[in-house]
């Protein structure tokens, strides 16, 4: 083989083996990242996190944050996109005061996002609602869509969200490192033996817990965000009362 | 040679790009599908699975809803407790109670609050978080829930009196309750708020 093709092929063989890695990612999670082997397979609905908070830029709205996708390696941000088979989902249960004694919250309003094909460094995003769902539970079906633009270019849909749907630096911090040294059956089921105290089931390798200062296992992690600013009277009557939050993400396969 | 090279270079950024945007092979795209989606993972309140959940158990929860939390959550984090973390069982009934109120795993606000979100402050009335509740960029999640497991969270939220069976770094015990870790993040004031990716 000529010099010129051996180092193409041996680029070649690189740049796979750098892509396999992103795809599985580094070991620093998200706090509900990499969680079962479904999500571990299929990082592009692996949720890591879900924020709710008031706009910092208007009082009237609020914002609504779900990360997918933890661990994309410093540089990598740009070169990331959402998975085009996921369902992603922020649901809302405005009712959550009044539910009956005993009862858990049901989803009354819910924003939907799917993507297009990922190419040439962009991707569509397509956002539905908010409205109430078709259906609540585990499995859900698309509402009519209000909105589309690209990732990682802020939008506006027709009904008053302002969407930005893509490379985020990672806001987690947790030393994720130490915390699975203490506890690794929590780290995709380790048979490891903890480093705590042997009279907390350990071998005494880490008798302080964790360190202080502890370690950033998030420091410089990219996820891919899909954040949601809306006036709080498009998923709240009257915009003051409860409400409940979750994110999800689903397939037609289930897998 | 010029050829050879190009090909090979374009080849070698065709396949990680195809790496890169596929990670799957699911043939069914999600935008133009009118069939249903089964879902497959879950988030409310943070590191519930993380912390309180052994592995082999987080599908369940991934793949459940709220109304399945107190069944398929609520012994998980009673034993967690009372075995790993050694507390009462009344500190883990606390806990249990707090972790899934509502009765679910759910990130809980309160648009009639103005101020900061602050992730367990309804739960709480604000004695752990912010009266907003929700959870903020900057909230140590991790603590809070560590402390709830590991340390006298509940004690000074006045939801339990305390067993004496911490694991906070007093008294010679170790630190389970904080990680110690003090994060450089670029939250901005500016939509979306989250910092570019590094």
């Amino acid at each position: 083989m000529k010099p010129a093709r051996l180092y193409g092929a041996i680029f070649a063989a690189f740049a796979l083996i750098a892509a396999a890695v992103v795809c599985v990612h580094s070991p620093a999670p998200g706090a509900d990242a990499y969680d079962s082997a479904t999500t571990i397979a299929r990082p592009g609905a692996d949720i890591s996190d879900a924020y709710l908070f008031p706009s910092p830029a208007n009082t009237g709205n609020i914002v609504a944050v779900m990360d997918v996708n933890p661990g994309i390696a410093a540089g990598q941000g740009l070169n990331a996109y959402f998975d085009q088979h996921v369902l992603y989902q922020m649901k809302f249960d405005n009712l959550v005061a009044s539910e009956a004694q005993g009862a858990a919250p049901t989803e009354n309003m819910v924003v939907q996002f799917s993507v297009g094909a990922a190419g040439s460094g962009t991707q569509q995003i397509f956002v539905y609602g908010p409205s109430a769902p078709n259906q609540t539970g585990a499995n859900d079906t698309l509402l009519p869509q209000t909105g589309s633009g690209y990732i990682n270019k802020a939008f506006q849909t027709t009904n008053g969200l302002t969407v930005f749907a893509g490379a985020r630096e990672d806001p987690f911090f947790f030393d994720s490192t130490q915390f699975y040294k203490m506890f690794p059956d929590r780290n995709g089921g380790s048979t490891a033996q903890s480093c705590l105290p042997v009279s907390l089931g350990g071998n005494d390798t880490c008798p302080q817990g964790f360190n202080n200062p502890g370690t950033d296992g998030q420091a410089n992690a990219n996820v891919l965000s899909i954040v949601v600013e809306m006036p709080r009277t498009l998923i709240m009557p009257n915009g003051v009362g409860k409400i409940a939050y979750w994110a999800t993400t689903g397939t037609t396969t289930g897998q | 040679m010029m050829i050879s090279r190009t090909f090979v270079a374009a080849f070698a950024a065709g396949c990680t790009l195809l790496a890169l945007a596929g990670c799957s092979n699911d043939p069914t795209l999600a935008g133009t599908n009118t069939g249903t989606f089964i879902q497959i993972d879950r988030v409310g309140r943070p590191a519930l699975d993380t912390i309180f959940v052994p592995f082999a158990q987080h599908a369940a929860n991934d793949r459940g809803t709220p109304a399945t939390d107190v069944k398929v959550l609520g012994p998980e984090i009673s034993t967690f407790m009372t075995q790993t973390a050694g507390r009462s069982a009344a500190v883990a009934a606390a806990g249990e109670s707090l972790l899934l109120t509502h009765n679910a795993d759910v990130l809980l606000a309160d648009f009639s609050q103005s101020g900061n979100a602050g992730y367990l402050g309804v739960e709480t009335s604000g004695k752990i978080g912010q009266v907003f509740g929700g959870r903020g960029l900057t909230d140590d999640v991790m603590t809070a829930d560590l402390g709830i497991a590991f340390g006298n969270a509940l004690v000074t939220a006045g939801l339990v009196a305390d067993d004496g069976k911490e694991n906070n770094g007093q008294a010679g015990t170790p630190n389970l309750t904080s990680a110690g870790v003090v994060p450089v993040r670029h939250i901005t004031a500016v939509f979306p708020y989250l910092g570019a990716p590094q």
